[in-house]
């Protein structure tokens, strides 16, 4: 592995005629990430091999060269390949400008109950459970699509626990119009699997066996400003989330079915069970994991929340995400057993190093494409990822949202208070 | 120009300023809302802007047809987020109804348009203060919710209801009357993970009661007639019938109270609930006769009587549990010494407990192909009302109808959503089992943009005629009706 440096970028840059100047005045401080400044000191390298083999860094594709790349197209899950020509989709990217893939590694706490693990969990072969796992990624090299389905699930964000201090999700409809827009804060915390923060690796005193437990509350617009949230997720199979919901306009906390998880929120195409790519509870009766491969995928980077100081933009239905690069995943394919689920199919595309969904993409029951998630997600150097972007598409009612989410660094502390009704009823209005 | 002329062209006037200020107040709340905040907190001015046209479908005596109400309502709240610890916030509610100038359905509707045309009030003030993270005290005029029920009330008594716009025909949010009270809600630590709690009610001082449609407006209800024939023996005899109000004064000796304990056990919310509270309907009280006195000719005495609001203490429960797709809830409300309206009693009034009961179930069902995997909401209520010691001479006020026993009613509310929720359709039926009376409530909400909320829907009443006419569904059997509703929000 080698630090990229300054020098280096340039030379790249300088290669497809990009003027750097111009580059550098629309997106401040990528020239930091592109000289790697700040990462070699920590240790975070480069992956030379996918830049190399793959599409080489400072390549700018656009609408009118993409075809001189054959190897998009393993770059690309189908329908995102086809945003690339003009016109195809109702989405056409925007030009996309590649970068230096980076390796992004788990925080130290997590890496270290990773290699814990190593050859210590298996599975169930009956139940399809974990056996002897307490924390962390369970499989540190899956072999097949179960491990890797329990990688993905087992993955942590920012440490034991996350908050949103503000997401924004803009709808957009079908005639491209702006809909509405929402304003949310979201808290969640892991009960057991944790990694970093006393108690580890789970509370003794958890008798209702909660894995995790989480709370959305509506800010904006005066229609749903007051509304809350409150979810908690068992770890038993047997037992299903209980969702609760303040409601303002009857001035009381309501019991939602499990099922209430997968309406969209408020006409927008964010189901609270697609959240992260999916939140839907694994349970191997239903949810099977059917297919895994080893691929790469060109996608929006991990920009470093600390030092890339670039905003996200929007314009028309494309996301302006300033940095792309190809981040090797594992494309994981699950059967949804279940003809009362809103989707008969999952496929995510995970990141390798933080298991994290970069895309995804859920099937109608009918076994059509129905909605796409493109996530995007920033870094910490203490090792914590949390998503940033995210940019939902509907394939089948030409509607698109997009979520901007705003977050504090690694393990953030908060009050286990807002896990109670009582903190929806404050939250309320 | 006629009398009759300066007074319509005045009207005509007052209308066209009316909807002169109304529409200025659109254009000027273009913006989704207004908030600032610096160093000492948050401030937040968010809201509405409403128009509602409602149109009478049948010609009656009390219901007219054609153009009923022409409201234009402004609803604004104020929010001032001092620290995580304290908040105020306020809602004022500005209305004007444009028909009192547009149109005369009765011969006199001036108490009606005296009351009605125009209101202007603060409908909530009040301040959250959280001293600690598991206790807050919310202050103020305020409205607090208790039960699981839909569209009919069972432990939900604390704030009376102003049906004056509309009988059962508007939302609970506009219709309830805030008081000023304490609320306090407690997370009891030990108990975090079975949502343990507590919330207690005090209302110091305030007396409301339940306001209902009146005279001379487009939902005036139909007289109770059980009362005619003993007022035509009253008269006949040469008593002159009296009834005074004792509607009390705000006084400390009006004070509600009321507690709340709510959990979580093997998966089921529930809720135990105490009220000492007060009827927010009267009670009439044969208070005697008296001969003599100062009368008009023909009569030899008075006969009295009074409109009570009698103490009671309700107990109630409540719970919910989730099974797959389906949530089902259920509420109890017993009331004990509930006072009836007998008038084969020496004073008119006899005492029996009270129980009100409702089961019912939410059901996401999810048509995966019907409109795009939204999910269609159906729920259904079952309500039995049972009187413990039964007197068939019973008669229930305001409606002045023989109450059964028993007393049952069946509703079921269907929902759903289309283009991402931009057109939401829905259908609320009532059926009042006892008395074989409906309320068919179909409606459609369409979505334009962030800000833009309209709704076209209609209220059908239907039910029998002869004893049971003034039951609460049949009452209005002459008072279907249509509207379209235009809300702004900023």
């Amino acid at each position: 592995m080698r630090k990229i440096t300054r020098r280096d970028a340039l030379k790249v840059l300088g290669a497809t005629g990009l003027s750097v100047g111009s580059l550098s005045a629309k997106i401040s401080g990528i020239d930091k990430l592109m000289s790697g400044d700040g990462l070699g000191s920590l240790g975070i390298g480069m992956h030379e091999s996918y830049a190399a083999d793959l599409i080489k860094p400072g390549t700018i594709i656009n609408s009118g060269n993409y075809k001189n790349f054959p190897q998009l197209k393993q770059l690309f899950p189908e329908h995102q390949y086809l945003r690339l020509k003009k016109g195809a989709t109702r989405s056409d990217f925007p030009e996309i400008k590649v970068f230096p893939t980076r390796k992004i590694q788990l925080a130290a706490p997590e890496q270290k109950w990773k290699e814990k693990n190593r050859g210590v969990v298996s599975i169930d072969p009956k139940t399809k459970l974990l056996v002897n796992w307490k924390a962390g990624i369970p499989f540190p090299e899956p072999k097949n699509a179960d491990q890797v389905t329990w990688n993905f699930v087992n993955r942590h964000w920012t440490g034991d626990s996350w908050i949103f201090d503000n997401a924004t999700l803009i709808v957009v409809d079908r005639f491209d119009r702006q809909k509405t827009a929402f304003d949310a804060r979201f808290y969640q915390e892991d009960l057991k699997g944790r990694t970093t923060i006393p108690p580890v690796p789970e509370y003794a005193d958890n008798p209702r066996n909660i894995l995790w437990r989480q709370t959305a509350v509506f800010t904006k617009p005066y229609e749903i400003a007051g509304q809350a949230v409150l979810r908690f997720r068992y770890d038993s199979l047997e037992k299903a989330d209980d969702v609760w919901a303040y409601i303002p306009a009857m001035r009381r906390i309501r019991r939602f079915t499990g099922a209430d998880v997968q309406d969209p929120l408020f006409g927008s195409d964010d189901t609270m069970d697609d959240y992260a790519s999916w939140l839907q509870k694994v349970d191997f009766r239903t949810v099977v994991p059917t297919k895994v491969k080893e691929g790469n995928i060109l996608t929006w980077g991990y920009p470093d929340r600390i030092t890339d100081g670039y905003t996200t933009k929007i314009d028309g239905r494309q996301m302006l995400f300033p940095i792309w690069e190809v981040r090797p995943v594992y494309i994981l394919t699950i059967e949804i057993n279940d003809p009362t689920y809103m989707y008969s199919k999952r496929i995510t595309w995970i990141d390798k190093e933080t298991y994290h969904g970069l895309y995804f993409e859920g099937y109608d029951q009918r076994g059509n494409l129905w909605r796409t998630w493109t996530n995007g997600l920033w870094w910490t150097p203490e090792g914590g990822h949390n998503y940033m972007n995210a940019e939902i598409d509907d394939w089948i009612n030409g509607t698109k949202t997009f979520q901007f989410m705003k977050s504090p660094g690694y393990n953030p502390t908060f009050s286990s208070k807002v896990f109670t009704k009582n903190f929806l009823k404050r939250a309320g209005r | 120009m006629t009398k009759h002329g300066k007074i319509k062209k005045l009207y005509c006037r007052c209308f066209s300023t009316g909807y002169i200020v109304c529409l200025t107040l659109f254009l000027l709340m273009s913006s989704a809302g207004l908030s600032f905040s610096n160093e000492n907190g948050e401030f937040r001015i968010t809201g509405y802007i409403q128009h509602r046209s409602e149109f009478g479908l049948a010609d009656a005596e009390y219901n007219p047809d054609g153009y009923t109400m022409a409201e234009f309502l402004m609803n604004m709240e104020l929010n001032y987020e001092y620290s995580e610890k304290l908040i105020f916030h306020q809602i004022i509610r500005a209305r004007y109804d444009g028909i009192y100038d547009w149109r005369n359905y009765f011969e006199d509707q001036s108490q009606a348009e005296d009351e009605l045309k125009n209101e202007l009030e603060i409908r909530e003030l009040y301040l959250d203060y959280a001293p600690i993270e598991d206790l807050n005290f919310r202050i103020g005029k305020q409205t607090v919710i208790w039960g699981e029920t839909d569209g009919l009330r069972l432990m939900d008594l604390i704030n009376p209801q102003d049906l004056r716009w509309g009988y059962v025909t508007r939302a609970f949010e506009d219709t309830r009357t805030p008081l000023s009270m304490v609320r306090v809600n407690y997370s009891i630590p030990f108990l975090e993970d079975n949502q343990g709690g507590f919330e207690l009610i005090w209302v110091p001082t305030e007396f409301e009661v339940n306001k209902y449609p009146i005279d001379g407006s487009a939902y005036a209800m139909a007289p109770a007639d059980f009362f005619n024939e003993q007022i035509q023996d009253i008269l006949a005899a040469g008593f002159l019938p009296t009834v005074t109000n004792e509607k009390r004064e705000q006084d400390k000796d009006n004070g509600q109270f009321g507690t709340k304990f709510t959990g979580n056990i093997f998966g089921m919310d529930f809720s135990l609930n105490y009220l000492y509270s007060y009827s927010h309907d009267p009670v009439i009280y044969f208070d005697g006769r008296e001969m003599g006195g100062v009368l008009p000719p023909g009569f030899v005495g008075t006969f009295n009587m009074a409109q009570r609001y009698p103490r009671r203490h309700t107990g109630g429960l409540t719970f919910s549990k989730a099974f797959g797709r389906v949530v089902l809830r259920g509420e109890f409300a017993y009331t004990f010494d509930n006072q009836f309206q007998n008038l084969t009693e020496v004073n008119w009034v006899e005492e029996s407990d009270y129980l009100k009961g409702m089961l019912g179930f939410d059901w996401v069902y999810a048509n995966t192909g019907f409109n795009n995997g939204r999910s269609i909401f159906i729920s259904g209520q079952f309500f039995n009302n049972h009187i413990m010691d039964y007197n068939d001479n019973i008669v229930n006020l305001p409606y002045g109808y023989s109450m059964k026993e028993d007393e049952q009613i069946a509703t079921l509310l269907i929902n759903t959503g289309f283009l991402s929720d931009d057109l939401k359709p829905e259908i609320f039926v009532a059926y009042d089992i006892s008395y074989k009376s409906w309320w068919i409530n179909p409606k459609l909400g369409i979505q334009y943009g962030s800000l833009w909320r309209f709704e076209v829907g209609a209220n059908f009443f239907e039910g029998e005629s002869g004893d049971t006419q003034h039951v609460p569904f049949a009452m209005m059997d002459q008072g279907d009706s249509a509207y379209v509703q235009v809300r702004r929000m900023f």
